[in-house]
C-alpha cells in the first residue's frame, strides 16, 4: 500500500489555514520519497498540486519504515520533525536557504498534515 | 478587579568586560536566590510560568533576565555593535551571570538554564563553584559541535524558520498552545542573536576533557534531558553526568528542548525533586 495520496494531500494542504499561511508566496516543487515510491507536487503561489517534477526543489527522501514512524499519531523521539529525522534517523531533506528555509514552516505543516491524514486512514 | 502576574519586572546596569549594559529582569518569591537562564536567541519570558508558581515563590527568590542583546535588554550605548559580528562567549556568559546575580545582591544563589543556559550551569561549576550552591542544567552535555552556521543568520532565512525549527525540537505531547508561544518567542529574537550564541553552545563549550575536574563537593550539579530534545539529547547529558563524579541526571519524559515553557506542569513534576534536594542543601 501506498504512503502517499498526491491529490488527498494536495487537497488538504491547500485547505488547511495555517499551511497557507506558511506556503505564501512560494513557487516551487516538493518531492517525497520513502525508498522507491515518489510523490511529487509543484507549488504555485502556494498552491500545491499534485504532479510529477523533473528536478525538486526540495526533496524529503526516507525508508518506508521511518517515515511510518514518522506518521505515527505521536511519534517516538527524533520522528516529530525533518530535521529531527535528518539528524537522528536517516532521513535526507534538501533545498537549503535557497528553497527549504524560506518555506520551513510550510513543510513542517505539511508533515502534520501528512500525519493527520495517515491517522485517518 | 484586574489581574496581574506576581512577576515585576525592573533593569539593572551591570559591568561585563568592561561595558555597561542595562539588563531588564523579573523576580518573584523569596528564599534561596535562583537565576534563571534562558535558550539561545530567546529571552527571560521562556520562565514565566516557573515564576508564577506559588510553591515555589515560597522557597526561592527566582530572577529571570534577558542576557545583552536578547528581549528588553538592548545592546549597550557606547559600542559599535552593528559594526561587529554578534558571538557570545563563554567568558562574557559567565561573567554576565555572575554580574547580574553580584548587582541584585544574591549571595551563592541556585543557576538554572536550559541549552546554552544549561551548558553554563556546567561551565559555572567547573569555573566559579564558589559562586554557586547548586547548578540546574537543563538540556546540558558536554559538547554540541556543528550548530555554529550561516543557515541561522542568512539573508534569505526569516526568523520564521528558526522559531520553526524550534517548534520541532519540542515534544509533540506538549500542549499546543505553549509550543506556539515557545516558538513566537524565537521568531521575536533579533536576529544575529541566534547564530551568534551558537558560537558558545557549539564552538566555546566543550567539556570533554574537563567536566571530571568539576568538584561537586564544592558545587551541587543537576543535568537534566528532555525525552524529544534532538539537540541536548538525554545520550549526551547523561554522558555528561557519567563524567562529573557525584552529579545527577534525569530524563524528563515526553518534553523536549524548552521544558520550561513548552508544558510548564509536566516540567514542575521534573525539577522539583531537584529542587527539594537543593532546599537541602541550604
Amino acid at each position: 500500500m501506498a504512503l502517499f495520496d498526491g491529490p488527498r494531500i494536495a487537497a488538504r494542504a491547500n485547505a488547511d489555514p495555517e499551511m497557507r499561511i506558511a506556503a505564501r508566496l512560494w513557487d516551487g516543487s516538493i518531492r517525497l520519497e520513502a525508498d522507491a515510491e515518489r510523490c511529487d507536487f509543484a507549488v504555485r503561489g502556494g498552491v500545491l498540486s499534485a504532479e510529477p517534477v523533473k528536478e525538486p526543489a526540495v526533496l524529503v527522501s526516507g525508508p518506508v519504515a521511518g517515515w511510518r514512524e514518522m506518521l505515527a499519531a505521536v511519534p517516538r523521539p527524533f520522528y516529530q520533525d525533518l530535521m529531527a529525522a535528518q539528524a537522528h534517523h536517516g532521513f535526507r531533506v534538501t533545498g537549503g536557504e535557497s528553497a527549504l528555509y524560506p518555506y520551513y514552516p510550510a513543510m513542517r505543516r505539511l508533515v502534520e498534515l501528512l500525519r493527520a491524514l495517515a491517522s485517518e486512514a | 478587579m484586574p489581574r496581574f502576574d506576581d512577576a515585576t519586572g525592573r533593569y539593572v546596569y551591570v559591568e561585563i568586560e568592561g561595558v555597561e549594559y542595562r539588563v531588564y529582569f523579573e523576580e518573584t518569591g523569596s528564599g534561596i536566590p535562583m537565576l534563571l537562564q534562558h535558550t539561545a536567541g530567546a529571552d527571560g519570558r521562556q520562565w514565566r510560568h516557573l515564576l508564577e508558581d506559588p510553591e515555589l515563590q515560597q522557597h526561592f527568590r527566582m530572577v529571570a533576565y534577558d542576557l545583552p542583546y536578547h528581549g528588553k535588554s538592548v545592546p549597550p550605548v557606547g559600542v559599535q555593535w552593528w559594526a561587529q559580528e554578534y558571538r557570545l562567549t563563554k567568558r562574557f556568559l559567565m561573567d554576565a551571570v555572575l554580574a547580574i546575580g553580584g548587582a541584585l545582591g544574591m549571595q551563592r544563589p541556585v543557576y538554572m538554564g536550559s541549552s546554552i543556559g544549561g551548558h553554563l550551569a556546567l561551565d559555572l561549576a567547573l569555573h566559579h563553584p564558589e559562586a554557586f550552591r547548586a547548578v540546574i542544567g537543563v538540556e546540558a552535555g558536554l559538547s554540541t559541535p556543528g550548530g555554529f552556521a550561516d543557515m541561522w543568520y542568512h539573508p534569505r532565512v526569516s526568523n520564521d524558520f528558526k522559531a520553526s525549527v524550534m517548534y520541532g525540537l519540542m515534544s509533540p505531547t506538549s500542549p499546543e498552545a505553549f509550543r506556539r508561544e515557545t516558538a513566537w518567542v524565537y521568531s521575536q529574537g533579533a536576529p544575529p542573536t541566534f547564530k551568534g550564541d551558537l558560537y558558545y553552545y557549539s564552538v566555546d563549550h566543550d567539556l570533554t576533557q574537563t567536566a571530571g575536574q568539576i568538584d561537586t563537593s564544592r558545587v551541587a550539579v543537576y543535568i537534566l534531558n528532555g525525552e524529544y530534545d534532538w539537540s541536548g539529547t538525554p545520550e549526551g547529558g547523561k554522558a555528561a553526568a557519567t563524567a562529573i563524579p557525584g552529579s545527577h541526571w534525569a530524563m524528563m519524559p515526553g518534553l523536549g528542548h524548552f521544558p520550561m515553557s513548552e508544558d510548564p506542569a509536566a516540567f514542575k513534576a521534573c525539577v522539583m525533586p531537584v529542587l527539594e534536594a537543593v532546599r537541602k542543601l541550604a
